[in-house]
């Protein structure tokens, strides 16, 4: 018996696929199978040597029965493992290229900049394109002879109305709409007659106001959102105020950051200067509250292109090519 | 506005301050520095002087020079006409290497050897003046023969230039600029004045009359003087040349370097244009202009002066005109009546300096320092009234609150007074000033307010946030915002492009694709090119544009959107998403062995979905020729229409050479993405039945829609076609499959029941349409 135990573990053993092992296992324990003759002899053993024989019996069958699973385990694994390996591919041959689009620059610096002011409770307020010169001009302080207001810069219809220089329109009617206190952005288009390296004659402006009663809203407050909006769009950069002129605000500044290419050094981008003039701001000049019947309050205004944010801030060197719908350039902000 | 360390060392003494303080300065108190340089001279370019003169032996135009220039004599050969007129040059010697890496060195011209070059200022690295040389002379400083010309400071200068803000008319001038410069420094103007009126004792009026005529707005100051020709010296004409202004008559360039030296508007006429009259008449013009009149029109206060009226050659006696006319005045003139003007309005509409008789004074400095043949007659002719300064109260406390924190009452008083305020009272709470007349920029208490910030510095002011109401401020526009960002994510994702195109497009280019246009008389009136001479109707034609770019940069996929405002032929604002789609369907991989199909209708109409949700299609006509007359949509959203999705038609396909093209226009303001509100549903079994049948094959998918609407049960939850064919054995016939999907809202349907329903359609169908199941 010990003989033919050795045996049947060797050739379990050497089985090589399922089947095979199936087939040993019927030889061993299927109905006509080796264990139910042996089983079936052991009936005609004398008495005394039945328990010996069915006990040596018995621990072979467990044995063999082990041994099967066992190895039964092993080429199951194996033949998972094969099947796995069949269905290998060169992933390294998938990798997506030009599925998705992307935002236009222009575009996603602009939603970078409303997100701020919505974090701070800003109102967002849109106006038409084509407005009237009260609203572009007059109301903001310049009268029809100031020489702020030069005429080649303006589109002008036939029948006397025109496309916004600037956002301010947008000002001008949410005041005339609304009760202060205000605090809004006009985001949007403008238009100048003017096109060359570093003009177009359409281009993107975001607008800020907000005014409260008298005595409420200062330069110093100005100061501050400013250099926080500034520091949140470029980073760690230093903010500079250079007080300057505005028809429609009073004290006006222009707003500069440190070069962000040269981080001050001096470089071709800032001319040499160190400097990156970014933002207009000032105290809303009372003459524009006047047009649109505001008395006893306060307020500033700031206004920044956003093609020159988008420029400096993704680091597009020819204004130009914003408006030309050129992959070449759109797809590297995929 | 131009000015140079030196030229305002003339108006304020600048020892110990870095011209790098200055700039900063100037940026600091709002005069904005667009440019900063030092005037390079090249080494080994000396004072020369010329010995002698002649015409080179074989070349009529070259002149054959002996230069002394120190140590040596030069012989120099030199082209330009002016260098016999010449006595003191500057001579580059050879090894001097002049802008641009020209290199001097020993060279034979026409059989003559020449052993370095006379100079023009623009050889130097200077501004171009005159034709010809620079000739140098002792206005530039003492003149030594063999000296290096870069030890000139007066030439070697650093020139520092000043991007005005529209209302500092004072800094149109030196003297402004300088004054400006003595507020943050502490230190005088320097005046310029000479003791003696005259170096002539007959006066003026022996030489010409004045005689105004009627009420005139102008302040005018007249003085004369005697000289034979008219000979600017070098610093003179250096300096206006800085200035990039040009000018041929040689009394118009000293004119002009007084105005722009002192900001008082000033002129020089000729005697002779008044000689006929005897006098200098002043009256208004025909359109109410103040003029200047001899025998005809001379010159308009402010506005310009005429060739006629300007000294000739050979003219002995000049007479200076220093002039003043209200800023408001005169642009509110010249928005009523525009006229022709030359460089003086700039500065009259911005405001010049209304003491005239600085610009005289000033003259008159010059002329006794620089021009040693002038004579000046005693006295000056006169039209002068009193300019009214205005007085303005300053409460503290709006100051303060204006600026967001106090300061100190004593330095408000001192910086007011520096920048020429007169103070006229001052108490605890408040103070009146008087506002200096060549300030017309300052009419109110907030004008006042940004005198004291720029002077007291931004960088002192102390940042602070700004406590303000809490209110629900996420407007309509804040909503329109939102669809808008929603749906540009959604088509990125899709692989669309965003992009952004002009307002403008091309009117005929329009009227050539059959879209509608705007009005003419609604239509630009300046527009700025022919090619973008209307706005846009659609954004259709610029994504085309772009497209047909795109593909001739090689781009065999391009996929576009803009979202953005178009208008009607009234000129109404409507805003539009479009999209286009060219070339192929999805990027070349290895997915489709570098050979991707182009785009389809269903491919572009899937797309689309991705980025508008569900919609229904149903045929429309051709609106604009760009349209495909037989792949045309009308796209509908819950039964409204909201835009219209086709093929770009096949003719201009062609025409532009462009692969299979598709383009979509969307009306945003009418497209909804509201939140829909939850449905009750079913619980139970849905099964899904196919109907395959014949139809007329000009039964569109629609019309079986239609009248399946009518008659389905509610068992029936949506249908669908899934497939179409035609082929020759189905004959005049085409075959569609629908496909049912079937689900009752209180039970789970019976096989027989659901067969049921199916025939039932089968049936209707049969009798409405004539199909039959294939």
């Amino acid at each position: 018996m010990r003989c033919r135990l050795k045996d049947w573990i060797e050739k379990i053993e050497n089985a090589q696929d399922l089947e095979e092992i199936e087939k040993i296992r019927i030889e061993l324990f299927g109905k006509k199978g080796y264990f139910t003759q042996e089983f079936e002899r052991l009936k005609t053993l004398p008495k005394e040597q039945k328990p010996i024989v069915a006990k040596e019996l018995n621990s072979a069958k467990n044995a063999l029965f082990e041994a099967l699973q066992r190895k039964k385990d092993e080429l199951l694994a194996k033949e998972i493992q094969r099947k796995l390996e069949s269905e290998k591919i060169d992933v390294s041959l998938y990798s997506p290229h030009g599925y998705k689009g992307s935002l236009h620059p222009v575009q996603y610096t602009m939603d970078k900049i409303i997100e701020y002011f919505i974090s701070l409770n800003y109102a967002i307020e849109t106006g038409p394109l084509v407005e009237e010169d009260f609203y572009n001009f007059e109301a903001l302080n310049l009268p029809k002879h100031h020489p702020a207001r030069d005429m080649q810069d303006t589109f002008y219809f036939k029948d006397g109305k025109l496309l916004r220089t600037h956002t301010s329109p947008v000002q001008i009617r949410t005041m005339q709409h609304h009760k202060p206190p205000i605090r809004m952005i006009s985001p949007g288009a403008v238009f100048r007659r003017d096109f060359d390296l570093t003009h177009t004659p359409m281009f993107h402006q975001v607008e800020g106001l907000v005014v409260d009663e008298a005595g409420k809203v200062s330069f110093a407050n100005l100061k501050f959102i400013l250099q926080d909006f500034l520091k949140y769009m470029f980073g760690d950069v230093e903010v500079r105020f250079r007080p300057s002129f505005f028809p429609f605000t009073e004290p006006s500044a222009e707003v500069d950051i440190s070069c962000i290419f040269c981080e001050g050094e001096g470089c071709r981008v800032c001319s040499h200067t160190g400097w990156l003039e970014v933002l207009g701001c000032g105290m809303v000049d009372p003459n524009v509250f006047k047009a649109v019947g505001y008395e006893n309050v306060s307020g500033y205004a700031f206004g920044l292109g956003v093609e020159r944010f988008a420029m400096l801030l993704h680091r597009i060197g020819d204004l130009r090519s914003l408006f030309e719908g050129d992959l070449r350039l759109l797809e590297q902000f995929r | 506005m131009i000015v140079t360390r030196k030229w305002l060392e003339e108006w304020i003494d600048l020892e110990g301050v870095s011209t790098k303080d200055i700039v900063d300065t100037f940026n600091k108190i709002g005069l904005e520095v667009a440019e900063y340089k030092k005037l390079q001279i090249p080494d080994n370019v000396v004072v020369g002087r010329l010995i002698s003169c002649q015409k080179h032996p074989n070349a009529d135009k070259l002149n054959l020079c002996e230069v002394d220039v120190g140590e040596e004599t030069l012989q120099i050969v030199c082209g330009a006409g002016n260098v016999k007129d010449a006595e003191y040059v500057a001579v580059a010697k050879v090894g001097a290497i002049l802008p641009g890496d020209f290199r001097i060195k020993p060279a034979k011209l026409r059989g003559v050897e020449s052993f370095g070059m006379i100079c023009s200022s623009k050889e130097l690295g200077l501004p171009e003046m005159e034709d010809g040389i620079m000739i140098l002379d002792e206005s530039i400083g003492e003149l030594e023969v063999g000296k290096e010309l870069k030890e000139y400071e007066l030439l070697a200068d650093e020139v520092i230039e000043i991007e005005l803000t529209a209302n500092r008319g004072d800094c149109l001038s030196v003297q402004g600029v300088a004054r400006e410069l003595s507020v943050v420094y502490g230190r005088p103007l320097k005046e310029k004045k000479v003791e003696e009126d005259s170096s002539i004792r007959v006066g003026i009026g022996r030489l010409v009359g004045i005689a105004p005529e009627g009420p005139i707005d102008s302040n005018l100051l007249y003085k004369a003087f005697k000289s034979n020709g008219l000979l600017n010296p070098l610093l003179i004409r250096f300096r206006v040349a800085l200035t990039k202004e040009r000018f041929e008559n040689s009394a118009e360039v000293l004119a002009y370097y007084i105005t722009h030296s002192t900001g008082v508007l000033t002129r020089i006429y000729g005697h002779r244009f008044f000689e006929l009259r005897g006098s200098i008449a002043i009256k208004k013009d025909e359109y109410g202009y103040d003029a200047v009149y001899g025998e005809k029109k001379g010159s308009v206060v402010g506005v310009i002066q005429y060739e006629d009226s300007k000294p000739q050659d050979g003219e002995e006696n000049f007479i200076i005109e220093s002039s003043y006319i209200d800023p408001e005045l005169i642009s509110k003139k010249m928005f009523e009546h525009p006229y022709k003007s030359d460089w003086s309005f700039y500065r009259s509409s911005r405001g010049t300096d209304p003491r005239v008789g600085i610009g005289i004074e000033f003259a008159k400095y010059l002329l006794s320092t620089h021009y040693p043949k002038a004579q000046i007659y005693a006295g000056t002719h006169e039209v002068i009234k009193e300019i009214e300064r205005k007085a303005i109260k300053i409460q503290f406390s709006f100051l303060y609150d204006l600026i967001g924190q106090e300061i100190d009452k004593s330095e408000i008083v001192e910086i007011l007074k520096a920048l020429g305020f007169e103070i006229v009272n001052v108490d605890e709470e408040a103070m009146v000033v008087k506002t200096p007349v060549y300030r017309h920029d300052i009419e109110n208490l907030q004008d006042v307010a940004e005198e004291v910030v720029r002077i007291y510095g931004i960088d002192n002011i102390a940042s602070k946030p700004l406590l303000f109401e809490e209110a629900n401020r996420l407007t309509k526009a804040y909503e329109e915002y939102q669809k808008r960002k929603q749906l540009r994510h959604l088509a990125i994702a899709q692989g669309f492009f965003e992009s952004v195109s002009y307002l403008f497009t091309n009117k005929e280019v329009l009227r050539k694709y059959g879209f509608e246009t705007l009005e003419d008389s609604l239509d630009l009136l300046n527009p700025i090119t022919k090619e973008l001479d209307t706005l846009r109707p659609s954004l259709v034609p610029n994504l085309l544009e772009q497209t047909i770019s795109n593909v001739r940069n090689g781009k065999k996929r391009v996929m576009l959107f803009e979202i953005g405002s178009v208008f009607d032929k009234k000129r109404r604002e409507k805003s539009e998403l479009a999209f286009i789609h060219a070339g192929y369907q999805e990027p070349d991989s290895v997915c489709n062995h570098g050979k991707p199909a182009n785009v389809s209708f269903a491919g572009f109409v899937k797309e689309l979905a991705g980025v508008l949700g569900d919609f229904e299609l149903r045929e429309t006509r051709a609106k604009h020729k760009l349209m495909h007359p037989f792949q045309s949509a009308a796209i509908l959203q819950k039964g409204k229409e909201v835009g219209e999705v086709y093929k770009l038609a096949t003719t201009i396909q062609e025409e532009l050479d462009l692969p299979d093209t598709y383009m979509a226009q969307i009306d945003l303001d009418a497209l909804d993405l509201k939140y829909p509100k939850a449905k009750k549903y079913s619980i139970y079994q849905l099964s899904l039945k196919d109907l395959s049948l014949l139809v007329d094959r000009d039964i569109p998918y629609a019309k079986i829609a239609e009248i399946l609407k009518e008659i389905l049960p509610p068992e029936v939850k949506r249908f669908y076609p899934i497939d179409e064919y035609e082929d020759e054995r189905l004959g005049e016939k085409k075959s569609v499959t629908l496909r049912f999907a079937i689900q009752s809202d209180k039970k789970t349907l019976t096989e027989e029941e659901i067969a049921q329903i199916m025939e039932n359609i089968l049936h209707e169908l049969q009798t409405k349409l004539g199909v039959k199941l294939r």
